[in-house]
């Protein structure tokens, strides 16, 4: 049984737009979907939809089975306890006026995973699985860097140990130095929890490292969807082979 | 506060600190001197001994106003921390959860905000009485629109932002995020308005005093000193200047300070 | 050996008390396309207005971006100002920006623009102008030109508006071409039209192309010479000659951090060359 699952999604905007029109996937424990896509085609819109922090007009989203399209109340904060996201701007996704530890405590609080007490060890902990100094927990979002900002975010999403998380765009803001060390956390993290991942990038060589499934997205249509290699390797849509060839062309000499 | 500073902030704080401890010490120091009356020097005017002149019953000007201070001071401050509640409260649930309530809140304030402050102000101390307690309330009730629509739209802006998104992704509700995220980083603008509404006050309950529908005699108030100065004015030229000079100070040190925090 | 149609020694720029660019030194080779690679903070945009006499009067500017002509002139851009500033920009050095979007007049329309760029440096007649602006429009890839020349920006995709900027930026003939992340903005299938496009007009016109960018991978791919820029000095020079070699640890981890070529799902274990 996949652990998330997406059927037939669609969504249209106030003034028309159809940012999805029936998106279906699934996505296995421990396993990665990489959704690749320009601007426009509906990447962000399937991450916050798929979510439930926006409302499909029609589909349905399927979590261990069980239909959360309409769910509210418990079921829908033990989804979120379960799947969470990190968004692609690392500054903006953090409360300004929020210290580090805040921010982290704010998962565990709502979910009553903590007890005041030893929310100081559960963040300290948190910290240190995303490879930073515990030290950092007094500071404000402003006085850390890009990697540390989303290092921050990464371990708040993963503070109720759940079992997908949706990266959207998660390292496409980030110099390309600290984009590999943050891959590799996310890989790291995936082996030691079989965290499932959602990897949302424009950037296919970032689809390519991270994911076992591919989905293409274009204009809110998926164009193909199916295994790494498959997808990437043996394009059959016209759209993934511009893609492709795109990457290709900017391969080393 | 900005570096560039002219004269003007710093001179407003320091005045306002002299108001301030006014406020707080007067009562305690000089209530006696308020209202011991020296029939040997009625309608005095300033000199060494009563720095600001003294009243038909012979009491001190200076004491009268430090002590006050308090009341119109209080008021101000207690009035605008009534709005600010109210106001936040309004146009925070409009501009977070929008829809019929955003629109139902905002009809309240629009209706609100077609009533001439003043005379509705008016209408209730009518009904009501004077007295400071009613004075507050009546103001406090009436102020609170201006702070409902800054709140609202700094609200609104906020909203959409990643961090808010954040946090409903990791599981907050309304009330959390309202009270964690949206008002803390709402409230920049609201304190421009709350000092502001702070120097409007002292002005309303001056003027509601001065009517004689404010704070009652003999408890001093900026507003129903200079109520008093008006009978005396054509021989006692200094129980009128002072006071009001008073006030027009007061009101002017917050505005400068409110420009300033802007 | 030519020499090269443009050499920078120790280029400082400061903007109030911030140091922007703290001593760069590179050379442009003549007809060739040479990269500057630098990450957020690197100070390569900057570099970038210094030599397109485009940086505000209020910043302050040492050193020597030296500029040669075809016809052998040698112009010290650094010392330009007013009226020989406006020439050298457009007729000898054009400059493309990064955002097309907001580096075009939305209330005016592409062709006409191209038009206005053409007639900026010499007089030609209005039937001549619009004819080399269609030209220039045709050169540059357009393919539908006279839809192209009469719609008004927001009408284009991405892609077209910065072909519109190339041509104006091509309207006078220039012989270097500065390319400030003209990419970035575009998605990558368009990406690799653009950088496509810059190397074949490089060699019909025999341009110089400076193209400035974060992207390691894009700038290797058609470079001759890639110059690495970090916080504000020019790290290392990479040479396609010597199959792009590097010494030292930035640029080596800049190298290590592409993931082409790599295995999927495995660890790139690049360290942070950061003092």
């Amino acid at each position: 049984m996949p652990l998330l699952e997406a059927r037939a999604l669609s969504k249209r905007y106030p003034g028309g737009v159809l940012a999805l029109d029936g998106v279906s996937f699934a996505l296995e424990t421990g396993r990665t979907l990489g959704v690749v896509g320009e601007s426009g085609s509906g990447k962000s819109t399937l991450a916050r939809v798929v979510l439930r922090l926006l409302e499909p007009d029609a589909g349905q989203v399927l979590f261990e089975g069980r239909d959360i399209t309409r769910a509210s109340g418990r079921a829908l904060a033990a989804f979120r306890r379960k799947a969470q996201i990190v968004f692609q701007d690392p500054f903006l996704s953090l409360d300004p006026r929020q210290r580090v530890r805040d921010i982290l405590a704010e998962p565990l609080l709502v979910h009553r995973l903590a007890a005041r007490p030893e929310l100081r060890r559960r963040t300290e902990e948190l910290l240190r699985r995303v490879e930073l100094p515990p030290g950092l927990a007094g500071r404000f979002p402003r006085e850390l860097s890009g990697g540390e900002c989303q290092r921050v975010s990464i371990a708040r999403a993963i503070a109720t140990d759940p079992g997908v998380l949706v990266c959207d765009e998660a390292v496409s803001s980030l110099d390309a130095i600290v984009r590999v060390q943050i891959l590799d956390l996310f890989l790291r993290l995936q082996r030691e929890k079989n965290v499932s991942y959602v990897f949302i990038s424009h950037d296919l060589e970032v689809v390519r490292h991270m994911s076992d499934d591919v989905l293409v997205l274009k204009d809110g249509v998926v164009c193909e969807i199916g295994p790494r290699e498959a997808v990437l390797g043996a394009p059959t849509h016209p759209y993934t082979r511009e893609l492709v060839a795109a990457a290709a062309s900017k391969a080393l000499v | 506060m900005t570096r560039n500073k002219g004269a003007g902030p710093t001179l407003s704080l320091i005045w306002l600190g002299l108001v301030a401890a006014a406020a707080v010490a007067a009562p305690l120091l000089w209530t006696e001197s308020a209202a011991r009356m020296d029939f040997a020097a009625v309608l005095a005017p300033p000199s060494a001994a009563h720095p600001l002149g003294t009243d038909p019953l012979g009491r001190d000007l200076l004491a009268r106003l430090a002590c006050g201070a308090r009341v119109s001071v209080g008021v101000g401050v207690v009035a605008v921390g009534l709005s600010l509640l109210i106001g936040t409260f309004v146009g925070g649930a409009a501009g977070y959860f929008g829809g019929w309530r955003d629109r139902a809140l905002m009809g309240l304030t629009d209706v609100m905000l077609c009533f001439p402050t003043l005379f509705l102000i008016l209408a209730v101390i009518a009904v009501l009485g004077p007295g400071i307690w009613n004075v507050v309330l009546v103001i406090g009730a009436t102020s609170w629109m201006g702070t409902a629509r800054l709140v609202r739209a700094e609200v609104l802006s906020l909203r959409e932002r990643e961090f808010i998104l954040a946090a409903r992704a990791v599981g907050a509700g309304p009330i959390r995020i309202l009270r964690t995220h949206l008002l803390p980083n709402a409230l920049g603008p609201v304190l421009v308005s709350a000092v502001l509404g702070v120097a409007t006050a002292v002005l309303l309950e001056s003027g509601l005093s001065f009517l004689g529908l404010g704070v009652q005699p003999p408890t001093p108030s900026w507003g129903n000193l200079l109520t008093d100065g008006k009978a005396t004015l054509g021989v006692a030229w200094w129980l009128t200047l002072f006071p009001g000079l008073v006030i027009l100070l007061t009101a002017l040190a917050a505005n400068c300070i409110a420009e300033d925090l802007r | 050996m030519t020499r090269p149609i443009l050499e920078i020694r120790d280029l400082k720029v400061s903007f109030g008390s911030v140091e922007a660019v703290r001593g760069v030194s590179f050379a442009v080779e003549r007809g060739s396309f040479t990269s500057l690679v630098g990450e957020s903070g690197s100070g390569k945009s900057v570099t970038a207005l210094g030599i397109s006499g485009l940086l505000p009067v209020s910043a302050r500017k040492e050193g020597s971006v030296l500029f040669r002509g075809r016809d052998g002139s040698e112009v010290e851009t650094l010392a330009l100002s007013g009226e020989t500033l406006r020439i050298f920009r457009g007729s000898k050095v054009g400059t493309i920006f990064q955002d097309p979007g907001s580096s075009l007049n939305p209330v005016m329309r592409a062709g006409e623009q191209v038009r206005e760029a053409c007639v900026a440096h010499r007089s030609l007649t209005g039937a001549e102008s619009s004819r080399r602006a269609r030209e220039l429009l045709g050169s540059v890839g357009i393919g539908e030109t006279e839809r192209v020349y009469r719609s008004y920006p927001h009408e284009l995709s991405g892609g077209q508006r910065q072909r519109v900027m190339i041509a104006m930026a091509l309207a006078s003939d220039p012989e270097l071409l500065v390319a400030d992340e003209p990419t970035t903005a575009l998605d990558s299938s368009t990406e690799a039209l653009i950088v496509k496009l810059l190397d074949d007009l490089r060699r019909e016109r025999s341009l110089s192309v400076l193209f400035i960018t974060h992207d390691l991978g894009l700038a290797l791919g058609r470079s001759g010479q890639v110059f690495i820029l970090r916080a504000g000095r020019v790290e290392e020079r990479l040479v396609r000659a010597e199959a792009f070699a590097a010494r030292g640890a930035y640029a080596r981890a800049l190298l290590a951090a592409r993931l082409a070529g790599r295995p999927p799902k495995t660890f790139l274990g690049v360290s942070d060359a950061s003092s």
